[in-house]
């Protein structure tokens, strides 16, 4: 009996493996055949042709090598028809932190505030370059560069029903300054009279009732009539346009706002933070659920400024969804229109073979009638390490002994030793060039001509084993050093790893150690100034060279320079000098030799500038990308 | 004759190995006798019980043999047909109390579960109500057969709330109430203290003589046996040794191992040395060849190492013992 | 009224369970991780940081912050949390329910196929059914749950759909469309029970449909569990002396098994659920990530790895507040089973 029991037993076993193993083949994308077959025909000849073009191309791609797949129908016409073409349905990853323009500072709030939400400026369709006025319908700028006169449109409502003015304009960027959020974007609200000054003070706990009504008083913008507001800057400050095209200075109704709380200083109004429907823009947040939030159309949108903005989208549904094969799966069968599919996950759409050759984007034929993947895109992510040339104890808040970077031998070396291509190959999947500064490929400022950083592991050995002795540091007298990159971002973590092992295969005597942290311990570090040198990224705010140049090279206002110590007052004066430039071809020889000076003194490794890619059905129609925008405008798209 | 078992051979399968419990066991049980089967512990005196029930464990077989109840072969009855004998013909009151009524179910509950199942007039009955009324006035009626006190109180309890006496009598009452043909006391008593004993045993005794049952009464107490019974039977290793007249065979023992027990019990009537059986009880896995008692035996001869000793009668008691002939 | 007084005790208790575990998860995310983190980015002058630490009450001393803190604990002014992106309250309000949903559904499903295996393991003891109901239960522990997540996508939400057959849904709790056009007043946040009372079946079969996935996928790994502990619990009641009892009386089969040996073999099995609707309260993080299902798991792992105070304390205190209920709840029943329990 027993043993009769022990071989069912054994037979039981081998069943389960049987179906487990069956199971993992069934997991398999799904064949040509099945996806062709429930294309549903509009019968026209034509499509019975594009789609047997299909299947032979497929065919053949099986067993032929990767050439033919150049051939595969990249321009098919789909003849899919999408089951809900009013619905737009976006998975992606994470939800906004808030919806209120004043406050919002990241690219899923962004992406609302800018469907909901307009600015004076704007960027016109697909070019990141230019700004137009949007809501504005002209603007004139005084002749010493500190005044701007818009004049705005007419006839445009909120959403709410009450009419967009120059109250209205005034409302709103009065608002953002008056939150003055320390997290926040309200700072590039700065350039605007006496602003910076009090926001400081409302984040500092100091600022009085009679202060605000002093800077009121001072009229930093001026109400002209009903259409006409004047904005009064401190300084002349060639990037105020882009700013006024950036989500902090959006348009809001003073009238739904006064009903849902109100302006406190220095406190987020916790009712804008969450609704967003009192905008003048072609969607209106109509829910915020956790993980959904839901547009609906602004049927009485006003077309935007040359009118031919008509939504077609009734509804757009935004959800969250945490794992990448969960919103892989909804993109394959239809229910997400758009998708957030990372690089981990890319190999499942499009053929990497073709990817890593020639660099071109090749949907997998099996998927191509459904999907549709563009791009590369180049965004404006920069990412890249800095050396910290001021380390101080984390403790005694003094001064470290040991500072390597101060000696630029050290910096150069560092650079030379951080393999660029295998980076760029294996960790980012060439999903990212290779920057030569800070000013990324696509906006202007940025200079092609201006050579990258070379990699060179016998120069890095040569310059560590020299300015070893001087340091203190030698293969018989090792030092050790920290580097620290935050959790949770791959890529980060790859290239930290990537120049430890570099250093340390050299045997100069400088050992690395790589360490993760979580962010929040990561910003504690770096605000005590405690991370010898770090990995990062810097994402952009307003389009314009001064939002990279001031953060990477101004050694009083720069975000890193000031928590690195690298203070240059030449530097400092250029960049300056090239805010308050008017003449684009002089700006750009005054930013070209900022970059050339940053790049000689070897303060930043320059890793990497991410490139985007689209993911969506094959059935949606008039999406295009900018870089400047924080997501994706729908009020140009349809499905069908 | 009411029970009569014939070559009763029963195996239990453990991981040491076959347990030979029972090697062949016979006796006869009358109606309106009550017959005692003593013996040690591991002689086979409950095996015997819950074969004659049909309730062993799984890990057990009854090999061969014949139990025949009231002319039918009980080892031959289907499942369905043995229920209808259990409880309603053969009523079996266990050795543990506290372990053999249900936690956590009231006294009532499972009582009348049990009339209502077995009870003929009770099981016709199509109103539920109305049976459970009917059972609950005969429950309280039984106890107060067994003298139990406060019996609709009882009812209402559950049993770790009765004293060990107390649960001793509504298992008889339980038994009792389903008028069986015979019952079977394993150990009915053992458990409980000396005094409670006696109670019980005395309950027992009325309601045997009131109902003319037969009482197939099973303990290692040879005093209770004398008390109680008619006919006493002793069992060693699996196999009835020595079964007679209870007189005959706590008086004038035949067989060496009952002459053993009787010498080691203690008289109060004089004071005599207590003398014990050399040896132990054998082991059944491997159980010894021929007469199971034969390396305890004071008068073990060639022949009892060899062949199991057939029965004789001597003096009206059935004897298996080469003592008293047979070849 | 002796198990109501006890109960009243028990909840006594509860203030000081409350109190400790207060304490020390106020202690732990205030003074030893610094939650500052929560508040700031790098982008934050550190000028600005001091006025964020007053504004947060960082400046003052410990127990001066944790009586502020359970000042506004009483006053139901939870805070604001950073990870929910809304006030702590409201993210509770949304995501408890959720998980109660969810964990009621899984409950369900592993006692209405836990228990019934168990026994009928138990009673055909050694038998190839019980070999092969002990093989599953055993697949149940071992099975990593994200990838019995997927393959439950794939198979019952990706392949019909492709295949133009029903299917079951991917993620989410309810359809954001559907809600949009049939929508439900939150009354106690349970999707299904509100949407019914109201009348609204769409979204209450919709609500289940979408429950259907992750709750098959947590209930499978607690399976095994339950029906181990069944199959143990019944093969020793069977054995027991009353039992045979019961048969020697001429009971039916049935009845003793389902009536007689059942209620003894479940004492063990309520203790066994209670702890596992507990652990099921607390959210399932790998299944909610998954099924994008906002329920407290995810939420909690997000507060956590980002030291958000004020959310983490909120669910702490939720959190010891449903086991010490739960604790109390297996205790009771218990108590009403087994009749020999007394407190």
């Amino acid at each position: 009996m027993r043993g009769i029991s022990r071989t069912i037993l054994a037979v039981a076993v081998i069943v389960l493996v049987v179906i487990v193993g069956a199971v993992a083949v069934l997991m398999q994308p799904p064949t040509p055949t099945i996806t062709t077959t429930t294309t549903t025909t509009t019968a026209t000849t034509t499509t019975a042709t594009t789609s047997t073009t299909i299947t032979t191309t497929t065919a053949t791609t099986t067993t032929a090598t990767t050439t033919t797949v150049t051939t595969s129908p990249t321009t098919t016409t789909t003849t899919i028809k999408p089951p809900n073409p009013d619905t737009l349905v976006q998975e992606t990853i994470g939800e906004p932190d808030y919806v209120d323009p004043a406050v919002d500072y990241e690219t899923a709030g962004g992406e609302i505030i800018m469907n909901v939400y307009e600015t004076l400026m704007w960027y016109d369709g697909e070019s990141a370059t230019k700004v137009i006025p949007w809501l504005a319908e002209s603007y004139q700028m005084s002749a010493d560069g500190k005044s701007y006169t818009f004049t705005l449109r007419k006839g445009i409502k909120f959403h709410d029903g009450t009419p967009f003015n120059a109250k209205a304009v005034n409302y709103s960027i009065v608002r953002a300054i008056l939150i003055a959020d320390p997290n926040g974007p309200a700072w590039m609200l700065g350039p605007l009279k006496g602003a910076e000054e009090l926001m400081y003070s409302i984040q500092d706990g100091v600022a009085t009732q009679d202060d605000v009504a002093a800077w009121l008083a001072s009229k930093p913008i001026e109400v002209l009539d009903e259409y006409t507001v004047r904005m009064n800057l401190d300084y002349p400050y060639s990037p105020w346009l882009s700013v006024l095209a950036y989500t902090v200075t959006a348009i809001v109704s003073p009238t739904y706002v006064e009903a849902h709380g109100g302006i406190v200083v220095g406190e987020h109004n916790e009712w804008m933070d969450r609704h967003a429907e009192a905008g003048t823009g072609p969607y209106i947040l109509k829910s915020w659920e956790p993980n959904v939030l839901t547009l609906v159309r602004n049927d009485a949108y006003w077309g935007g400024p040359k009118g031919n903005i008509k939504p077609v989208l009734k509804t757009v549904i935004i959800k969250g969804v945490a794992d990448a094969n969960t919103r892989l799966l909804d993109l394959l069968k239809g229910d997400a229109d758009f998708a957030y599919v990372p690089v981990t996950h890319i190999d499942q759409l499009i053929d990497m073979t073709t990817w890593f050759n020639e660099k071109k984007i090749v949907v997998k034929p099996e998927v191509a009638d459904k999907v549709r993947v563009t791009g590369p895109y180049e965004t404006f992510n920069l990412d890249f390490i800095a050396f910290n040339l001021n380390i101080k104890d984390e403790i005694t808040k003094q001064p470290a002994a040991f500072q390597p970077f101060r000696d630029i031998r050290v910096r150069k070396a560092f650079v030379y030793a951080f393999d660029i291509d295998q980076y760029l190959r294996d960790v980012v999947k060439y999903f990212a060039i290779q920057p030569n500064g800070p000013v990324p490929k696509g906006m202007f400022g940025y200079n092609p001509s201006i050579p990258t950083q070379q990699y060179n592991l016998t120069k890095a050995k040569e310059l560590l084993l020299q300015a070893g002795p001087d340091l203190g540091f030698s293969p018989q007298n090792p030092k050790t050093m920290t580097l620290y990159y935050n959790t949770g971002n791959l890529a980060r973590e790859k290239a930290a790893l990537l120049i430890a092992s570099a250093i340390n295969s050299l045997n100069v005597g400088l050992v690395i150690q790589v360490v993760p942290l979580d962010w929040p311990a990561f910003l504690a570090k770096q605000r005590a100034r405690a991370l010898p040198f770090f990995v990062l990224g810097w994402a952009p705010d307003y389009v314009d060279p001064d939002d990279y140049l001031i953060p990477f090279g101004h050694g009083q206002k720069g975000t890193f320079p000031i928590v690195i110590g690298y203070n240059n007052p030449e530097l400092n004066t250029l960049i300056e000098q090239q805010a308050v430039e008017a003449d684009p071809v002089k700006r750009q020889a005054i930013i070209d030799q900022i970059v050339n000076t940053l790049n000689s003194e070897y303060i930043y490794l320059w890793t990497a500038q991410a490139t985007a890619r689209h993911v969506e059905r094959t059935w949606v129609k008039g999406w295009y990308y900018n870089p400047a925008y924080p997501g994706n405008y729908f009020a140009t798209i349809s499905k069908g | 004759m009411l029970l009569s078992v014939r070559d009763l051979i029963v195996e239990f399968y453990t991981y040491r190995g076959i347990v030979h419990a029972l090697n062949g066991v016979s006796f006869d049980l009358d109606k309106g006798e009550v017959l005692g089967l003593a013996g040690e512990t591991g002689s086979g005196k409950s095996v015997t019980a819950f074969s004659i029930q049909r309730l062993l464990p799984a890990n057990a077989k009854i090999v061969s043999g014949k139990i025949v109840f009231d002319g039918v072969d009980l080892l031959e009855l289907s499942e369905e047909k043995m229920r209808e004998i259990r409880g309603q013909r053969i009523a079996t009151i266990f050795q543990d109390p506290h372990t053999y009524l249900n936690p956590v179910f009231k006294i009532e509950r499972q009582f009348l579960d049990v009339l209502k199942y077995n009870d003929p007039e009770i099981k016709a009955l199509e109103n539920k109500k109305e049976a459970e009324r009917i059972a609950f006035e005969k429950a309280v009626e039984m106890l107060k057969k067994v003298k139990m006190p406060a019996p609709e109180r009882v009812l209402k309890m559950y049993p770790h709330e009765l004293s060990g006496g107390m649960k001793q009598r509504v298992l008889l009452a339980m038994a009792y109430s389903l008028t069986p043909d015979l019952i079977i006391a394993d150990e009915a008593t053992t458990a409980l203290d000396v005094t409670i004993q006696a109670q019980v045993l005395e309950i027992m005794k009325e309601l045997q003589k009131e109902k003319n049952l037969s009482v197939l009464l099973i303990t290692h107490d040879l005093g209770v046996i004398a008390e109680n019974c008619q006919k006493a039977a002793i069992m060693y290793a699996g196999r009835v040794v020595e079964i007679g007249d209870v007189k005959k065979v706590l008086i004038s023992p035949k067989h060496p191992y009952t002459q053993g027990l009787l010498k080691a019990l203690p008289r109060t009537d004089k004071e005599v040395e207590l003398v014990g059986i050399p040896g132990t009880v054998p082991d059944l896995v491997n159980p010894p060849t021929g007469c199971a008692f034969n390396l305890r035996c004071p008068y073990a001869k060639e022949i009892c190492r060899t062949k199991v000793p057939p029965y004789t009668l001597e003096e009206g008691s059935t004897v298996a013992c080469y003592l008293y002939g047979g070849k | 009224m002796k198990l109501y007084e006890y109960s009243i005790r028990r909840i006594f208790l509860l203030i000081f369970v409350l109190l400790g575990v207060t304490i020390l998860t106020f202690y732990l995310s205030r003074i030893v991780l610094n939650p500052l983190g929560a508040y700031v980015t790098e982008r934050t002058r550190p000028e600005a940081i001091p006025a964020i630490e007053k504004r947060l009450g960082l400046d003052k001393p410990f127990y001066i912050q944790y009586i502020i803190y359970l000042q506004d604990l009483v006053t139901f002014n939870w805070g604001w949390s950073r990870v929910a992106h809304m006030p702590v309250i409201e993210a509770l309000f949304y995501r408890f329910p959720a998980t109660v949903e969810l964990a009621i559904a899984s409950f369900i499903i592993i006692i209405l196929v836990g228990v019934p295996l168990g026994i009928i393991s138990a009673l055909k003891n050694n038998s190839v059914v019980d070999h092969a109901i002990r093989i599953f239960s055993l697949t149940g522990i071992s099975i990593p749950v994200f990838w019995l997540a997927l393959t439950l996508q794939y198979s019952f939400s990706y392949l019909p759909k492709v295949a133009g057959l029903p299917s079951l849904p991917s993620n989410g709790r309810v359809d954001a469309l559907l809600y949009q056009q049939y929508p439900v007043n939150r009354i106690t946040g349970l999707m299904i029970f509100d949407s019914l009372i109201q009348g609204n079946f769409i979204i209450a079969s919709d609500a289940l449909l979408h429950l259907i996935l992750p709750a098959m996928t947590l209930a499978f790994l607690s399976i095994g569990a339950v029906t181990r502990v069944a199959r143990s619990s019944m093969l020793e009641v069977l054995r027991q002396d009353y039992i045979s009892t019961a048969r020697a009386y001429g009971l039916p089969e049935r009845m003793v098994i389902y009536k007689y040996a059942l209620k003894n073999a479940m004492i063990p099995v309520t203790t066994l659920s209670g702890l596992l609707f507990g652990g099921l309260l607390a959210g399932a993080i790998i299944t909610e990530s998954i099924f994008a299902f906002p329920g407290m798991g995810q939420l909690t792992v997000f507060a956590i790895s980002s030291n958000d105070s004020y959310t983490i304390m909120a669910f702490t205190v939720l959190a010891s507040f449903i086991y010490v209920l739960i604790n109390l709840l297996v205790d009771i029943v218990y108590a009403k089973l087994d009749p020999r329990i007394k407190y």
